[in-house]
């Protein structure tokens, strides 16, 4: 049957196949090898830490010799005690696990353990959100400190909930352990916070004024960037919201003023430069003669239907807030009022950067001028 | 290409020969199995494994090919392509012990060390274990941190046969990448004893006593680079040697054994 590939009749196969056999390997392209390694190096880890590794471990023990261990390490061994390699790769991998749990789950992931911990994980992270949304409340600083708590657990439960960590400790040592980690690595972590709150610089502040245009009103929470945490800070512009700390007035005649938002450190609104002249008038602001849209920059309550001048000196500011007077401090001299809002530079902390609180309400804050 | 060439007319060409008339060698399969088999104890694993490619290339049918394939693809360090070469050797020879070991060995390099075990369980169950099959369970149950991998080692050696000088080596090696410097260093002395024109055999036995501390370290390296001048690997642990610090010193004098 010239020219036929198979028989007609059982199908058999009357000619080779044209396709010789392949004799030559694929082979790794070499920008795959770095990661291959990398990822050589994590499976090392979870493999190390599998179950199995300590499965042979009394047939170890009697096989100790065969390593070289003689004399008083090898009687050491055959007893149960562990030598040197054993405390070694354990404070190694304690190590190695406390580094990978900076990810929390990771170190559980990569032993394939992560089910263990998968709700310990849902839970950190819904803390972690929680805490950033709500950064600045109660329930915000509730939330970080929930997700640091957890995190600590997680981390510790890298380290400790290994075959080797059981073997060698009883259940009261392991409780301990735990319990005393979880509060070295909930300080580390509260540092580590202090030290990011520090370089990211941020606060949340209550405004001691109501600013139409910012949408801001009153006692909301405004997040605020602090000032110092940048190497060159940008030049501060008049309409910013600045945190500066709040000021009890007190006057001869026994009259007090206060921040109506909050004695502390309050998010007040900046109106005047250094160098600048002030001016208070019924149609509200005017600086160096030109009249300020009280939309943008509004007039204090305790300042309306006051007329006063006020020429800023060098690297003095001034900022329009609510004062709450007491006595017949309504009725005090406007300049007083004026003076007693001038700020200088070291005394502005941070500026707004974005609506905070209410949560409906969050935005960031666009520049007046 | 003629379309009668491949017909039978009983005028079949000789055989492979051994020689030439002119006395050059016949570039047959076992030529380039020779040559791959020189490369890979002078440390060249890329020609070997060109060679091997090209043994396979005269003849696809030669296991010795497949497996030196495979087991230069894990010398270079690219473990999943051995894996797959393996499994495509696999399906020409079918539960070869040799091959189920070299995947063992890839998986364990990898870091896969369950089916590592599988692989090697495996492979000892086939009939005739060989002494690369006892060194696959050896280097698995090394990275578990077994003890009895050395009576892996040993039964590796026992099994090894005329191939013993290259198994002492192998079992050298397997041990220094374990760590095991004392262990490996017996193995790669008689290593180079019995091989002594292997530079890979000088360049491991030269990593072992460097681990170790021993002085004669740059005499073995500089052996090493004596027979393969200018070796990277061999130079640059010769240099690394030399300029070692006071740490590392402390560190390897800790790692020699204790007895022996």
């Amino acid at each position: 049957m010239p020219g036929q590939a198979a028989c007609f009749r059982c199908g058999s196969l009357l000619e080779a196949k044209a396709g010789a056999v392949e004799v030559h390997p694929p082979r790794a392209p070499a920008w795959k090898k770095p990661f291959r390694r990398a990822a050589r190096w994590m499976r090392q880890f979870g493999a190390a830490r599998s179950a199995e590794k300590f499965a042979h471990r009394a047939a170890d023990r009697t096989a100790a010799a065969a390593f070289g261990r003689t004399g008083l390490p090898g009687v050491l061994h055959s007893a149960g005690v562990p030598g040197r390699r054993e405390l070694w790769r354990a404070l190694r991998d304690a190590v190695i696990a406390l580094a990978l749990s900076i990810v929390p789950g990771l170190a559980h992931a990569l032993r394939h353990q992560f089910r263990t911990i998968c709700l310990y994980v849902i839970s950190w992270f819904v803390s972690l959100v929680a805490g950033i949304l709500f950064f600045g409340q109660t329930l915000g600083a509730v939330s970080i400190a929930s997700a640091f708590v957890l995190h600590a657990w997680i981390a510790m439960d890298a380290v400790l909930n290994t075959k080797q960590f059981k073997e060698e400790m009883t259940a009261i040592a392991r409780i301990g352990w735990r319990l005393c980690g979880i509060a070295a690595f909930v300080f580390l972590l509260y540092v580590a916070y202090l030290q990011v709150q520090h370089v990211v610089g941020f606060t949340v502040g209550l405004a001691d004024i109501a600013v139409p245009a910012h949408q801001v009103k009153l006692g909301d929470s405004i997040l605020c960037r602090y000032l110092a945490a940048d190497l060159e800070p940008p030049p501060l512009k008049r309409g910013d919201l600045v945190l500066v700390p709040g000021r009890e007035l007190v006057y001869g005649d026994g009259a007090r003023g206060t921040p109506r938002a909050y004695v502390g450190e309050i998010v007040t609104q900046l109106l005047a430069l250094p160098g600048d002249v002030l001016r208070l008038g019924p149609d509200g602001f005017a600086v160096n003669g030109r009249q300020l849209d009280p939309l943008k920059f509004p007039i204090p309550a305790s300042l309306h239907g006051q007329i006063a001048a006020l020429a800023l000196g060098k690297d003095e500011y001034f900022v329009t807030m609510e004062m709450r007077m007491t006595g017949d401090g309504v009725a005090r001299a406007a300049e007083v009022n004026l003076s007693a809002c001038v700020y200088h530079r070291p005394e502005m902390l941070a500026r707004g950067v974005m609506r905070w609180y209410p949560f409906w309400n969050r935005g960031f804050l666009e520049e007046l001028e | 290409m003629s379309r009668f060439e491949n017909l039978e007319f009983g005028d079949a060409k000789p055989g492979p020969l051994k020689s030439g008339a002119d006395g050059t060698p016949v570039r047959s399969s076992g030529f380039f199995l020779e040559q791959a088999e020189r490369l890979y104890l002078a440390g060249d694993f890329e020609l070997a494994l060109r060679n091997y490619s090209r043994a396979l290339e005269q003849n696809p049918a030669e296991y010795e090919g497949w497996f030196g394939q495979v087991r230069m693809l894990i010398e270079l360090g690219e473990y999943e392509e051995a894996l797959l070469w393996s499994d495509k050797a696999l399906e020409l020879y079918p539960e070869h012990p040799d091959l189920l070991a070299s995947k063992s060995v890839a998986s364990t390099r990898i870091g896969d060390l369950e089916k590592a075990m599988a692989y090697t369980d495996n492979a000892l169950s086939q009939r005739g274990a060989t002494a690369y099959v006892w060194l696959a369970r050896a280097e698995a149950l090394l990275k578990r941190g077994s003890a009895t991998a050395t009576h892996c080692v040993s039964n590796a050696v026992a099994a090894a046969g005329d191939a013993k000088p290259r198994v002492e080596l192998e079992a050298g090696r397997t041990l220094l990448r374990a760590g095991h410097c004392g262990a490996a260093l017996g193995y790669l002395r008689k290593a180079v004893s019995l091989l002594p024109g292997s530079p890979l055999a000088w360049l491991e036995l030269g990593r072992c006593q460097a681990a170790l501390g021993f002085p004669e370290t740059a005499m073995t390296l500089s052996q090493c680079l004596t027979l393969r001048p200018n070796w990277h690997p061999a130079r640059a642990a010769l240099d690394r040697f030399q300029r070692r610090g006071l740490l590392e010193r402390v560190h390897s004098f800790l790692r020699r054994p204790r007895r022996g």
